[in-house]
C-alpha cells in the first residue's frame, strides 16, 4: 500500500493576472514605512536629549553667558557685579613672577544681598583663543586674606570686591573676559569683557 | 557526499575567518584610549591640555623634601617642567603612572612632590615626582605617562597624554635625592 499523491490545488486561469496587479512591496509595508520614518528620528531625538540632559541638566553647567561691557555693571542672580577694572602690574618687586610672563590683577566689585551669593572661583579667558587661568594668589607667594577673596563665598554679605591676580604668559596680550559662575545662576554665567 | 564536504569546508572557512577577526579586533577599550605622544628626556612634548619637559630622572635609595621629610626605599625620581596648554579646563597634573611590565606605580603622594600639582595655562611649573618602587623593578624598562584627568574617576580617557620610555638600568643612582621644591620653572 502506497500512501495516495496530495491532491494538487485547481489552477485558476486568471490567478496570474491577479499577481500580477498584486500591490508591491513598498505598497504593501507603507504603514512599516511610514512609521519607521517617523521612529528612527524620534529614537534619535530621545537619545540625544537624554544624553544632553545628563551632562548639562537645567542648570548643572553654565553655558549661556551674559556679556557685560567693562565699565556696566548688571544685577544677577541676586547681586549687583562691576564694573570690573584691573590690568597689568607693572612692578612685582616681593612677588613670585616668572620670567616672559605676566601678572594681571583683577577687581569685581560685588554687591551680595544680605543672604549672601556663593560661586565658583572666576576664570581669565584670552577672547582670541579661548585659553583660560585660574587666579594664583598662593603661587605668587601672597597669603589668604580674607579682605581679597578670590572667589565669592555665600557666607559674605553686603559688599565686597575679588582680588583676581592671574599670571599669563607674555603672548597673551587680550582683549580677555573674566567669567564669574554664581551658583544656583541656572545655565547662565557672567562673562565681563576686559583689556588690561 | 560532495555537498557534505562542502558543508564542511565553508564551516571551518568562517571559523577561521571568525578567529582571525576576533584576533584582529582591537580590545573594547581602545574606543576610550587615550593619545599618547611620546617624550624624550630634555625635550619639550605637547598633547592638548598640557606641556611637558622632562629635565631628569635618577634612581636613588632615600629621598627627601624640602620641608624635611624623609624617606628609604628604591625611589625614582623625576624632574620635570609642565605646563597647562589649550582652552580652560581642569588643570591638575594627576594622572603620573610608571608602567613596568604588568604592574603599574602611581606617583608617591607622600612629602610634598609635584603629583597633582595644578598647572598654569603657557606658563611652566616645576618640580619633582617620586616613585617607590620594589627592589626588583629598577634593571627593567618602563613607560612614564603624565595626563591631565578631565573625567570622573583619575583617569585619562579620549584625551592627550604624555608617555616617555625609560630603561631604569641605564638611569644614575645615587644615595639621597633632594625634590626640587615646586615653583615657576623660569624665575
Amino acid at each position: 500500500m502506497t500512501i495516495p499523491p496530495p491532491p494538487v490545488p485547481a489552477e485558476s486561469s486568471d490567478a496570474p493576472a491577479v499577481a500580477a496587479r498584486a500591490p508591491g512591496w513598498w505598497r504593501r509595508n507603507r504603514l512599516a514605512l511610514i512609521a519607521l520614518v517617523i521612529l528612527v528620528p524620534a529614537t534619535a531625538a530621545a537619545i540625544g536629549w537624554q544624553e544632553w540632559y545628563q551632562y548639562f541638566g537645567f542648570g548643572a553647567r553654565p553655558v549661556s553667558a551674559v556679556e557685560v561691557d567693562e565699565d556696566e555693571s548688571i544685577e544677577f542672580a541676586g547681586a549687583t557685579w562691576g564694573p570690573i577694572r584691573g590690568g597689568e602690574i607693572a612692578d612685582v618687586t616681593g612677588l613670585d613672577v616668572p620670567r616672559d610672563s605676566r601678572l594681571i590683577a583683577v577687581a569685581v566689585p560685588v554687591q551680595a544681598s544680605t543672604e549672601g551669593i556663593g560661586c565658583a572661583t572666576p576664570t581669565l579667558v584670552e577672547q582670541s583663543t579661548g585659553r583660560g587661568w585660574d587666579p594664583v594668589r598662593d603661587r605668587i607667594g601672597l597669603e589668604y586674606d580674607s579682605d581679597e577673596p578670590t572667589t565669592c563665598n555665600s557666607s559674605e554679605a553686603g559688599d565686597y570686591e575679588l582680588i583676581l591676580p592671574f599670571v599669563v604668559p607674555d603672548d597673551a596680550d587680550g582683549p580677555f573676559w573674566v567669567d564669574i559662575m554664581p551658583y544656583d545662576a541656572g545655565g547662565s554665567y557672567l562673562r565681563f569683557s576686559f583689556e588690561p | 557526499m560532495r555537498r557534505h564536504v562542502l558543508t564542511w569546508l565553508l564551516t571551518a572557512a568562517l571559523l577561521a575567518c571568525a578567529w582571525m577577526v576576533s584576533k584582529a579586533a582591537l580590545p573594547d577599550s581602545s574606543t576610550i584610549e587615550a593619545f599618547p605622544a611620546t617624550a624624550q628626556i630634555g625635550e619639550e612634548t605637547g598633547a592638548r591640555n598640557l606641556v611637558v619637559t622632562v629635565t631628569d630622572a635618577r634612581i636613588a635609595s632615600r629621598v627627601s623634601d624640602a620641608a624635611g621629610w624623609t624617606a628609604d626605599g628604591n625611589w625614582l625620581v623625576i624632574d620635570l617642567e609642565a605646563a597647562g596648554a589649550g582652552e580652560h579646563g581642569p588643570s591638575a597634573l594627576s594622572l603620573a603612572e610608571l608602567t613596568i611590565g604588568e604592574r603599574t606605580f602611581s606617583a608617591t603622594e607622600r612629602g610634598t612632590t609635584f603629583a597633582r600639582q595644578v598647572l598654569v595655562t603657557g606658563v611652566p611649573r616645576s618640580g619633582s615626582l617620586a616613585f617607590e618602587l620594589p627592589d626588583d623593578e629598577t634593571r627593567e624598562t618602563g613607560v612614564l605617562r603624565l595626563g591631565i584627568p578631565t573625567g570622573a574617576r583619575g583617569e585619562v580617557l579620549l584625551d592627550g597624554v604624555i608617555d616617555l620610555p625609560l630603561d631604569l638600568s641605564t638611569l644614575p643612582v645615587s644615595s639621597e635625592i633632594v625634590l626640587d621644591e615646586n615653583g615657576w620653572a623660569r624665575r
